[in-house]
């Protein structure tokens, strides 16, 4: 691990630049008003977008709320069904497997342009069209095969050998996956629920025909302005997304080191 | 709460023929009163594109709050385009549901005619608005009419938008009065003037505004729908923006894909002249810093088209009487004035001039109209109305044949 | 503690290349009395592991019963058996220090954290671990890991205690003194152990008990030295490496053989006799039945190749392996003659299936490294 490559600061470098050089030219875009070829900065500044995104008809507060809730819904509720169907997949054997693990794919092939009306008439006949429930549901088509895949290698990689073993040493089917499993795949599911997270945040399509815009998250948001060319504005929400994003990201990353290390939860303090 | 708010349709729906069968005008105050009362403390849902920050606040800061104030009625604003709001409707519609979220929709041309023709609009309505009667010339053209096709009272005049050109002056003197000048214009400037490639809204309007400025919009209006025969008939001025074409940015072997792109392009200065169906976009940008101070909004002597954006109150909105009263709030001389200052939107009234008191009028004559625009007057004189809706997609089909290529 | 009993286990996994099902164990039936140490030996594959999980629970047979002190226990969830298993590698639970894996059992029971911590103690100081309580798997070498591994395996206080391989992912001097430290650990808490492995010489060694499984089908049990000195056919005789075979005949109550001939108590008949490494002498003898192929050195004694002028009908094996002492070393090419006791000669019927050993058998060469 500590290991040091000649290389490694260059490869720092290379990767600072490639991560942090977008975010600022966001920034900059983000309080730029003209920014004529080829200057190296804008002509104009202003602040104005960053105080109407305080301002009350930039709705921020409902908005990250809503994007929040609904992507960390989706997260939770990806993870759970995840989980089991991973588990599956990565340990058992059965005939049709290989089948099932390339449709458990098919909904990232499908562009969500092609089921969202008709997703939208069944659940209108359901009921739930226009609801958050409904958009949570619908997120969780182009959600899952993340999930899915993501946590199938992750079981893959641990094996069943040490679910084994705790059984034998006594642990129920549930204890067994609690205190063992579950510490384990922790850092995996947090990595796939960063990933969740930001795919669910990003949905626009399904968002706007199962919510019927009553349900309005930062692509909903976003989207119109890019469209638009409201590059400033667009610049704005677009920071407000990745930083949303990121602090999840983190927020996750902790949560999976707190259950990986159950000190706290274990017998000794 | 599902079948309540039916029932509040149903009656509502009732009450709106009964009002518009109604043969004595007086009624109408008392009956204005029972919807007044229907729609207190309720929740209106105006559904439009939310793409512009400024129709976006107007919207939040000017029209909720009195909206609150003196109905008791909350407005919530969504952002969603025409095209998703009609795709909405059908699918509704498919479904049988008789309790849409949509209660007011933002709509116009070639829209009004789908959703007309698939009988997604409740109505008529117009005339049970008292601010309706009262200050819109209903038999106006372009009240009247929408690209062509009769309102009949189906939705309500919101606003108008013309096509305005803007230019720098430090950079091109002498504003182009019609299509020869801007040729002239693109060979003493190569490279910097271009239109957005149709079918964007802006760049199909430029191109129908040359088109009535070659052919003239009578030769046209009287023919039928029919690609060989307008493709004929408009054949002059493609041969125009053919010619045109070398002197354009890029060589004209490439458009600009959106109005957006045209104006960053302006901002930045890669252009010296763009265009834009808001007519006043300039002073507001001007007044952002984005586009210089000296940015100047001209239209051709001949005029540029023009067109009118209606409210329309879908067939199964929940909420029919508050979307009535959101209507009619918007036709008060007070918000049409608010949304023309350009500093807020810019947006042209639709109210009769001859029909406001003189303390109305001053309302509109207050406005500032800011630097580098074009009177009104002025400017509603070179009005060219809309050519029929369903001329649109077959110009923009000629001029991908025959100019883009 | 508690004595075992499998009676006609049978167990088959679908193929995946073969359509038709793989059987991996047929009709093993055996006994582990209580407190005693029953040895596996058989060759690597998965016979063996299937056997020690379907022991504590984790596969179910298809036929058979287990039994715990006469008791069917196969209606007993794993968690509930009081068999443990410990894994080839350890298999500590990466996320808990050793103290926190030791203790694993006894939290999933429910005790209190006071008798977790108590027996935690215990344990680390029956496996001489006490300085590694805090250390989390990953820090501690491979031969700490199996003692964590075997406390906590006996902290559960198990009816049965189940070793699957346990040291043979450690280096042969680390596994020598683990497997002296394990046969100590059993006697002194005396719980029924039935271990597998691969390696004969472990097995001898270890074992109270011995059995042999090959292909499926236990081929004999016993006491290791009768196992060993008589294997009840040339496959049972193949688990030592024995590999020197060759054509008997036994007539009016005469064996004769080509190492001379001897009183046999055998009807008459042909046989395949059969000698073990150790049970032949070589002297150097230019007329001799056989030529020295090759000699590897080996420690105490050293190995010889041997081409015998004479084979086994039928055999196919043409190879003699002789264990000798260091003095008088031989070259090779050099012309030997072959001596043995023809009395010490095993008989087996003459048709005896008898195939040239595989590699993944135990041979001398790798056991006495």
């Amino acid at each position: 691990m500590k290991t040091r490559s000649p290389f490694a600061p260059l490869l720092l470098f290379a990767f600072l630049t490639l991560l942090l050089l977008p975010v600022l030219v966001l920034l900059i875009w983000s309080v730029a008003r003209s920014w004529p070829w080829p200057s190296l900065l804008p002509a104009a500044y202003s602040a104005a977008e960053w105080k109407s995104l305080f301002s009350a008809s930039s709705r921020l507060v409902p908005v990250l709320l809503q994007s929040v809730l609904l992507a960390g819904g989706v997260t939770l509720l990806s993870l759970a069904a995840s989980v089991p169907a991973a588990k599956a997949l990565g340990l058992l054997s059965f005939p049709g497997k290989s089948v099932v693990e390339m449709l458990v794919l098919a909904p990232v092939i499908v562009p969500p342009l092609s089921y969202a009306p008709g997703m939208h008439l069944l659940f209108l006949r359901l009921g739930i069209a226009d609801s958050f429930a409904g958009v949570l549901l619908a997120h969780l088509v182009p959600c899952l095969p993340y999930g899915i895949r993501i946590l199938t290698n992750v079981f893959r990689a641990l094996g069943d050998r040490l679910e084994m073993q705790a059984r034998v040493l006594g642990a129920s089917p549930a204890q067994a996956f609690l205190h063992v499993t579950l510490p384990l795949i922790a850092p995996g599911m947090a990595s796939a629920g960063g990933l969740l997270f930001i795919v669910s945040l990003s949905q626009y399509l399904l968002t706007f025909f199962l919510g019927g815009g009553r349900i309005v998250t930062l692509s909903m948001v976003l989207l119109p302005l890019v469209k638009d060319g409201e590059r400033a504005a667009a610049a704005v929400w677009s920071t407000l997304f990745i930083a949303v994003s990121l602090l999840f990201c983190l927020l996750m990353e902790r949560a999976a080191k707190r259950c990986a290390s159950s000190r706290d939860t274990f017998f000794l303090s | 709460m599902t079948f309540r708010s039916t029932i509040r349709t149903k009656c509502c729906m009732l009450l709106i023929f009964a009002l518009f069968f109604a043969a004595a005008p007086r009624l109408f105050a008392s009956d204005w009163g029972a919807v007044l009362d229907a729609s207190r403390g309720t929740i209106v849902n105006f559904y439009g594109w939310g793409g512009d920050p400024n129709v976006n606040a107007w919207l939040d800061t000017f029209v909720a709050p009195r909206l609150k104030e003196r109905y008791g009625i909350v407005l919530n604003r969504v952002g969603m385009g025409i095209g998703e709001v009609l795709n909405k409707l059908l699918s509704e519609k498919a479904a049988e549901k008789t309790d849409g979220v949509i209660d007011v929709v933002w709509i116009n041309g070639e829209n009004f005619f789908a959703a007309r023709r698939n009988d997604l609009l409740f109505g008529p309505f117009t005339q049970a608005l008292p601010n309706f009667r009262e200050f819109v010339d209903a038999a106006a053209g372009d009240v009247a009419f929408d690209f062509g096709f009769p309102t009949e009272g189906y939705e309500s005049p919101y606003g108008k938008a013309q096509l305005v050109f803007f230019r720098d002056t430090e950079r091109l003197k002498e504003a182009p009065g019609g299509h020869e000048e801007l040729l002239e214009a693109a060979k003493k400037h190569p490279g910097t003037i271009t239109y957005p490639a149709p079918p964007d809204f802006t760049g199909s309007a430029f191109v129908r505004t040359v088109v009535c400025d070659i052919v003239g919009r009578e030769a046209l209006v009287s023919l039928p729908a029919d690609k060989e025969a307008l493709r004929k008939a408009v054949a002059p001025a493609m041969e125009f923006l053919v010619a045109l074409k070398p002197y354009l940015w890029m060589r004209g072997e490439s458009y600009p894909a959106s109005s957006s792109q045209i104006k960053n392009m302006f901002a930045d200065g890669e252009i010296v002249l763009g265009m834009s169906y808001t007519p006043f976009l300039a002073p507001g940008r001007i007044a952002a810093g984005e586009f210089p101070e000296s940015t100047e909004s001209f239209v051709f002597e001949k005029g540029t088209v023009g067109n009118t954006h209606f409210l329309a109150i879908p067939f199964n909105a929940s909420n029919a009487s508050g979307a009535m009263v959101v209507i009619n709030e918007i036709l008060t001389p007070e918000a049409q004035a608010s949304k023309y200052d350009p500093a807020v939107w810019g947006d042209l009234p639709v109210l009769e001039y001859a029909r406001l008191s003189s303390e109305e009028r001053a309302l509109f004559e207050s406005v500032d109209t800011g630097k580098g625009t074009v009177p009104l007057d002025f400017m509603l004189r070179r009005r060219v109305p809309e050519l029929p809706a369903n001329f649109i997609p077959i110009l923009d089909e000629i001029w991908r044949e025959t100019v883009l290529k | 503690m508690a004595n075992l009993e499998l009676r006609n286990i049978s167990k088959s996994f679908s193929s995946k290349r073969r359509n038709a099902p793989e059987t991996v164990l047929s009709h093993v039936s055996l006994a582990v009395p209580d407190g005693k140490i029953f040895c596996l030996l058989g060759p690597s594959g998965i016979g063996k592991s299937t056997l020690l999980k379907i022991v504590c629970g984790l596969l179910v047979p298809e036929e058979g019963d287990v039994l715990f002190d006469g008791e069917s226990v196969l209606r007993v969830p794993v968690e509930r058996r009081g068999a443990v298993l410990v894994f080839q590698d350890a298999s500590l639970f990466p996320h808990l220090t050793v103290e926190e894996n030791i203790a694993f059992g006894l939290k999933m029971r429910g005790a209190s954290r006071g008798e977790q911590r108590q027996v935690a103690a215990e344990m680390l100081s029956l496996v001489e671990m006490e300085e590694c309580a805090r250390k989390l798997p990953g820090e501690i070498s491979g031969g700490q890991k199996q003692r964590v591994a075997l406390a906590r395996a006996l902290a559960v206080r198990p009816r049965i205690l189940l070793l699957d391989e346990p040291f043979s992912s450690l280096d042969a001097r680390l596994r020598r003194s683990m497997r002296a430290f394990m046969r100590a650990l059993q006697r002194k808490t005396g719980i029924t152990t039935l271990l597998v492995t691969h390696d004969w010489e472990e097995a001898l060694q270890d074992s109270d008990i011995l059995g042999l499984l090959f292909d499926g089908k236990l081929l004999q049990t016993g006491a290791p030295e009768d196992v060993f000195s008589n294997p009840v056919s040339p496959r049972a005789a193949d688990f030592f490496g024995v590999r020197n075979y060759f054509d008997v005949e036994v007539r009016d109550g005469t064996l004769s053989s080509p190492f001379g001939s001897a009183p046999a108590d055998a009807p008459d008949g042909r046989y395949l006799g059969m000698l073990r490494p150790d049970q032949i002498a070589l002297l150097p003898d230019a007329g001799g039945a056989g030529s020295v192929l090759s000699a590897e050195y080996g420690g105490e004694r050293i190995f010889y190749d041997i081409v015998p002028s004479f084979s086994a009908n039928g055999c196919g094996w043409s190879r003699f392996r002789v264990a000798a002492s260091l003095e008088g070393r031989l070259r090779e090419g050099e012309k030997v003659s072959m001596s043995a006791r023809c009395d010490t000669i095993r008989l087996f019927p003459a048709e005896s299936d008898r195939r040239e050993p595989r590699e993944t058998e135990s041979s001398y060469e790798q056991d006495l490294q």
